[in-house]
């Protein structure tokens, strides 16, 4: 029996189990937002292999959200009869995945302001990062993301198309966060730097089993790749560009993306900085405006002459403090630089005077001293930064709040 | 009261300025010149009386002097 899924206090589940559940009829509702991963994607699954489509909806939203993004009451109660299917072996059953050109699951992003995107994704798109072969076949993987958001389902889908584990630490306490890292042979992890720097609080000692740590969704953390290197002696270290609009596109080994000769004529920087992608490396979207054939992702990079770029920060990250735009990203860069500092968030709070002034959440670690370390951020950043664009004010908090999908909260 | 909780705020920007702390803020004094505020250290008043009594108190107009601050306090 081959595990297909743990759960942080240890009940497991096996690839059988799972293709017991995908060829047996039923009803399967066609909006998806169990709380539980495993049921979630096996569900997702079940409508895919018989050519269905459904919507994917995270369970942390509120019922005002839900109404929000448009689906009628009657989707959210409808139920989709499955017939049983028959599938000969694992690799029928992943035929039938990729022959169903008609399904798609429609995902929201969880746009930040005004209505969230509907962007819906068939097998091909959805399941174009997985990589199946017999390099694969001893993987294990960490899912750190929110089940219902695409990284969660890039996650699932690799470890599911070579069969391998899946350990959820998404849902874990630290204790079960130490425990399994140490006992369950875990090979691969893809989080947010957010979550890896919550885990290096966790894990005590090496991990020895890791061999690839992938970090995503937030900008690219230069100052915790030495930590994760001490974490993990065994693993590459990579970074990927992902959204959820055309899912992973570019991996590099730090922050310099170099798009591949499959996608470089597709992807382009405006004047002003911003990274483009053509529509043809996307799912189908309902509700954007696609005028000249360009998706506007938001994301503000710098281009080399080889056509490789950098990733700056969000669009809407900039903060306006006294007429200078500031990029609150790169002051956190700085303060995780602080000896003592375990992890940071800087925000804008609006300001009479200055429009905004900036804000820094800062999570000490548990020795530190709080006054001699405001001194030291204060004191370095100052020698790093304009004036502008060191906060000026400085809370110490025991957590950083994040948001679900595990990124930090900017506002 | 007021005047002893504004003062250990002046004196909280102060210190962060690396500038030696007062003993006594009186109502003529002026911000910028007296204490040598600038705009990013009247920002950072602002908020920390916002914090402690809740006010604003550039919302409505310029603010000159330690006494335009006390007369503005609940």
């Amino acid at each position: 029996m081959s595990l297909f899924w743990m759960t942080p206090d240890g009940e497991k589940k096996s690839y059988e189990e799972l293709m017991d559940f995908l060829s047996r009829p039923g009803k399967l509702p066609y909006v998806l937002r169990q709380p539980n991963g495993r049921e979630l994607i096996s569900s997702l699954l079940a409508h895919f292999v018989r050519g269905n489509s459904s919507v994917l909806l995270d369970h942390g939203m509120q019922e005002s959200e839900v109404a929000s993004l448009g689906l009628q009451p009657d989707d959210l109660a409808r139920d989709i009869e499955s017939g049983d299917i028959e599938f000969e072996n694992f690799d029928h059953a992943w035929n039938k995945l990729e022959n169903s050109p008609d399904a798609r699951v429609y995902i929201y992003t969880s746009g930040t302001t005004g209505r969230p995107k509907k962007v819906g994704h068939s097998w091909k798109t959805l399941a174009r990062a997985v990589r199946r072969s017999s390099d694969h076949k001893e993987d294990v993987w960490a899912l750190a993301y929110h089940a219902a958001h695409f990284a969660g389902l890039q996650v699932m889908l690799q470890a599911i198309g070579n069969q391998n584990p899946i350990i959820d630490l998404f849902h874990a306490t630290s204790a079960q966060s130490r425990e399994l890292m140490k006992t369950q042979g875990i090979t691969h992890i893809s989080a947010t730097p957010a979550f890896y720097r919550r885990l290096l609080l966790d894990i005590e000692t090496p991990v020895e089993s890791v061999r690839q740590v992938t970090c995503g969704g937030e900008k690219y953390d230069a100052a915790l790749v030495p930590l994760l290197e001490e974490a993990f002696p065994n693993a590459a270290i990579r970074n990927v560009y992902a959204s959820t609009e055309a899912g992973s596109l570019f991996s590099a080994r730090n922050d310099v993306f170099k798009p591949g000769e499959r996608v470089k004529d597709l992807v382009r920087v405006s004047p002003e900085g911003e990274l483009w992608i053509h529509h043809s490396l996307l799912g189908d979207f309902s509700n954007v405006d696609f005028a000249d054939g360009w998706y506007r992702t938001g994301d503000m990079v710098e281009q080399n002459p080889d056509g490789s770029f950098r990733f700056v920060s969000r669009k809407q990250d900039f903060v306006n403090v006294g007429g200078y735009k500031v990029n609150p990203l790169e002051v956190e860069d700085l303060v995780r630089e602080v000896p003592g500092v375990v992890d940071c968030v800087v925000r804008a709070r609006s300001n009479s005077v200055l429009g905004n002034i900036l804000e820094a959440f800062v999570q000490p670690s548990p020795k530190s001293i709080t006054n001699d370390l405001e001194k030291d951020i204060l004191t370095f950043l100052r020698s790093e930064l304009q004036p502008y664009k060191v906060p000026r004010v400085i809370r110490f908090v025991d957590r950083l709040e994040s948001s679900h999908t595990g990124k930090r909260k900017r506002r | 009261m007021k005047k002893k909780a504004l003062l250990e705020i002046v004196n909280k920007v102060l210190e962060k300025k690396d500038m030696p702390s007062i003993s006594e803020i009186s109502p003529e004094q002026t911000l910028r010149e007296d204490l040598n505020f600038d705009s990013l250290d009247l920002a950072e008043l602002t908020v920390r009386i916002e914090d402690h009594f809740g006010v604003d108190i550039f919302a409505n107009g310029i603010v000159r002097t330690v006494g335009d601050i006390l007369g503005l306090l609940p």
